[in-house]
């Protein structure tokens, strides 16, 4: 196939120099080991710029200097008591009561070193040998994590890095998971957030902004918010909001802007309310059934004790108890039925009312086909008001009878009663100045009126006839009056 | 019976009746037992209700019913949201055609509650426009075209709007006043006339307010028919959680001295200022400014434009300070608005409740102070007494009440 041909002596000899080279490039290394320790062990403790120490001595007091002179050889007793502490291992028990650190214990951890758990005490270790940074090419090892973090850890440790690593992703993944139901909605929240944090922005911008600049930016986003609504055929509660600060319900969800989405957001929740009520549901049905098989299991026990008695088993009643209490409820709801079909039929009659009645307003409305129903009352006006006003009844008359209507019982009794003196009823001074004259055929009529109650002897009758007294006696006022008047003249 | 009642009160005099809530009036306590549509509760709940309110028990189920109602509460205690969930209810989302028209008072408010329904309805994808004077005609005219489920505007421009025949009437089920003795007042009546000319015969009408004098119930018999009444006594019309105060003042140039004063207070949430007069409002924005005081004004002078968007700052909080005349006086809700100061007495004893109803919404607390002369007092104590509440002189830690 390809276009050169090879030998596979070529090849052979190819190889030998890879791993001549390999080789090379191996003891090169080895040899660099030694140049650069060298160079790197000098570099951070020997190398200083030059003067340095005479300046430092400089600035040491005498005082200081013996202060560091003495701490130092504090610190050194310190380390030779913790070496020999460490290294006799024999006395543990003594060494345990005595000090509160473990030196028995030191001396297995300085014997195996590297056993290391965790990356903290990987990072010391490398600070603590400088010369092992050399070959560290061969020994770290960058890998990522689950979580996408780059890590480094050495090549021996990777295995137990990556297990652990293992863990924390399945950890991560259930909570994932738990989340994942909601996952459409999330991803909404995540827009959201974006946008709440580019508010959030907005408005830390114009914290150092004058109050007219933070102004004029937002009636200009309103602004453009109205100009995207004067072509919109749907707006929604969110067009109109323009960033008022109120209080929302628990409930509140905040739909897009966007119509599309604003449906999807819709749909992605009926969904999850649906789910919400299968599981619900399933879980009713799950818990009538256990039930269920509990009753069915307790009864089965109580026949095995019975049949161990000689009894017969029980029979199965329960359903009759329910039937029973079927027969009781359904008596009960046939009368709530019944209360409540006559309340309905009650109802009915009141709207047909309602729908006959026709308001002034509407008088002369297109589509009515029913004239307005007049009450006794307004034909009555009505007719009054269409009559020429000879033919009307005096005024005197009108007057009265109002004065009348409302007094009728009382006037009643103190026509028969003549001692009565109440001086607020015109009428009735009017009727005592009349008793003074010496006609009174007020008198006449009234007695036969009473006669006439007498003999009838129905209630209901007299208040009809009450209306012809006060008739009466209007007259027959009205005649003395003029008599009166005609007798002064 | 009730009927009759209704019918016969057509043309008697009824200066003399004394208007009481109806009997029948059913309490409902939770919003689960409404039988309402499942979007709608759950549109109910996002926007922040979880109990009904005292009105919202009684008035919502007779409005789905049918019946005309005429409802009356408390301020800030859910009246808008009251005739919105029963609109939301009864409307048929199929059709899309105006079924229910709501009048207001002002164009803010008929955008507020725009906004209501909206969110109350967010769930049900309604779709509700406002429909107010000072916006651009045209524009109002497609909105219409595409087609409404309900409409909410101020009577003027809906007038205009169905004489052109962009809103069209036939559909529409239910008729609401907001405000409605405002909306029946002398300036308005003639108005709302004219549009129910154009509605079906029988349109259910229900009327909302705080505030109902007794001769606007008079004259509702003239369209409505045999309506669910659901009343408050006058004595019961002011809110615990509203604190009213006076401060005495000897001159009208000491006003302006006592709000400076108080302006560490007034910003500690958000302030309502009212004056009287378009002029004053002007005045005294001006004069604040000059003062190095951050304020805001509006009023009914201003361009739609401007006005719309002071109302957008003061909701969003940016502004703290409003200054303003009457036109916020009614049916305004701002969370926020915790201190109402009358920096003129209001000319009538219905707009005292209604201005201080700006602060303690829906179960919060509020304050209001009122700055009088000598020679007003009068007419604070005739207040106080007629609504028997209490007003006090202002303590000193009166920021601790806010």
């Amino acid at each position: 196939m390809s276009t050169y041909e090879i030998s596979k002596s070529a090849l052979l000899n190819l190889k030998a120099e890879i791993l001549r080279k390999e080789d090379d490039l191996v003891k090169a290394k080895s040899e660099n080991v030694q140049k650069l320790k060298v160079i790197k062990k000098r570099a951070p403790l020997e190398l200083k710029n030059k003067g340095v120490e005479e300046r430092k001595q400089f600035d040491y007091t005498e005082e200081e200097l013996d202060l560091l002179k003495l701490s130092r050889s504090k610190l050194e007793t310190k380390a030779k008591l913790y070496e020999q502490l460490s290294s006799n291992g024999s006395s543990t028990e003594i060494l345990n009561r005595k000090y509160l650190v473990r030196f028995d214990k030191k001396g297995i951890d300085c014997s195996i070193p590297k056993e290391l758990t965790d990356v903290e005490n990987l990072e010391k270790e490398v600070s603590d040998h400088y010369d092992d940074e050399v070959d560290s090419s061969e020994e770290w090892v960058e890998y990522v994590d689950c979580l996408g973090r780059s890590r480094k850890c050495l090549r021996k440790d990777l295995n137990y890095f990556k297990s652990k690593d293992e863990d924390l992703k399945s950890v991560v993944e259930k909570r994932q998971n738990a989340d994942s139901v909601v996952e459409t909605i999330e991803d909404n929240v995540e827009t959201e957030k974006a946008s709440s944090e580019k508010d959030i922005e907005n408005s830390n911008e114009p914290e150092l902004m004058s109050a007219d600049i933070r102004r004029d930016i937002l009636r200009q986003k309103w602004e453009e918010e109205e100009e995207e609504l004067r072509d919109r055929s749907d707006v929604h509660y969110q067009n109109v909001l323009f960033d008022e600060a109120r209080q929302h319900g628990v409930g509140y969800y905040a739909f897009s802007k966007d119509e599309e989405e604003r449906l999807k957001q819709q749909q992605a929740l009926k969904n999850l309310r649906q789910e919400t009520e299968q599981k619900q549901q399933k879980a009713k049905e799950l818990r009538l059934l256990r039930d269920k098989q509990m009753a069915a299991r307790i009864r089965a026990a109580k026949n095995r004790r019975r049949a161990r008695l000689g009894l017969p088993p029980e029979e199965d009643n329960s359903n009759e108890i329910e039937d029973e209490k079927d027969m009781t409820t359904d008596d009960e709801e046939r009368k709530r039925v019944e209360e409540e079909k006559k309340k309905e039929e009650e109802e009915k009659q009141q709207m047909e009312k309602r729908k006959r009645h026709l308001r002034p307003w509407d008088i002369g409305k297109e589509g009515l086909k029913e004239h307005y129903i007049m009450s006794q009352n307004e034909w009555n006006e009505k007719k009054r008001d269409e009559r020429c006003s000879e033919f009307a009844p005096p005024t005197s008359y009108q007057l009265s009878k109002l004065r009348h209507s409302s007094k009728d019982n009382h006037y009643q009794k103190n026509s028969d009663d003549d001692d009565d003196d109440d001086d607020s009823d015109e009428l009735m001074r009017d009727y005592r100045k009349s008793k003074a004259e010496s006609i009174n055929p007020y008198k006449y009529s009234q007695e036969k009126t009473d006669l006439n109650h007498i003999t009838s002897n129905k209630k209901f009758k007299s208040t009809v006839d009450d209306y012809h007294i006060s008739d009466t006696v209007e007259a027959g006022l009205k005649f003395l009056r003029s008599q009166v008047e005609n007798d002064k003249k | 019976m009730a009927t009759n009642k209704g019918r016969s009160s057509v043309y008697e005099d009824l200066s003399n009746v004394e208007f009481e809530t109806s009997e029948d009036v059913e309490v409902i306590d939770k919003f689960s037992r409404m039988n309402l549509r499942e979007e709608l509760t759950r549109g109910i709940y996002a926007y922040g209700f979880e109990k009904p309110s005292a009105i919202q028990q009684r008035a919502i189920r007779p409005i789905i019913k049918g019946r005309d109602v005429i409802a009356q509460a408390q301020s800030g205690t859910g009246k808008t949201a009251t005739f919105s969930i029963s609109i939301l209810q009864t409307l048929d989302l199929t059709v899309r055609e105006t079924q229910v028209l709501c009048l207001s008072p002002t164009r803010e408010l008929a955008v507020q509650i725009q906004k209501v329904i909206l969110a109350l309805g967010d769930f049900m994808n309604v779709q509700c426009h406002a429909c107010i004077g000072g916006t651009n005609l045209g524009e109002d005219i497609r909105k219409l075209d595409y087609g409404q489920h309900v409409v909410s505007g101020t009577p003027g421009r809906v007038y205009d709007m169905i004489r052109r025949r962009a809103l069209r009437t036939r559909s529409v089920k239910m008729l609401v006043l907001d405000e409605a003795d405002e909306m029946l007042n002398k300036g308005f009546k003639e108005q709302i006339y004219d549009v129910y000319r154009f509605l079906p015969p029988s349109t259910q009408v229900v009327l909302i307010s705080a505030t109902l004098p007794h001769e606007i119930l008079e004259i509702t018999s003239k369209f409505m028919t045999d309506p669910i009444r659901i009343l408050v006594k006058r004595d019961e019309l002011t809110l615990e959680g509203i604190k009213q105060f006076f401060v005495a003042v000897e001159r009208e140039e000491w006003k302006f001295d006592t709000l400076c004063d108080l302006y560490d207070t007034l910003t500690i949430t958000q302030a309502v200022i009212f004056c009287n007069t378009k002029r004053k409002v002007d005045w005294l924005t001006e004069k604040m400014r000059e003062s190095n005081f951050t304020v805001s004004c509006m009023h009914g002078d201003m361009p739609q434009k401007e006005r719309d968007n002071i109302m957008k700052e003061f909701r969003s909080g940016q502004s703290r300070v409003l200054i303003t005349t009457d036109v916020w006086a009614r049916g305004i809700d701002v969370q926020q608005v915790s201190l109402v100061i009358n920096y003129d007495l209001p000319n009538n004893r219905e707009l005292y409740i209604h201005r201080i109803g700006r602060s303690g919404r829906f179960g919060r607390k509020g304050v209001a102070i009122n700055f009088v002369k000598s020679d007003d007092i009068r007419i604070l104590r005739d207040i106080e007494q007629y609504y028997s509440t209490q007003i006090d002189e202002m303590p000193m830690n009166v920021a601790d009440l806010i």
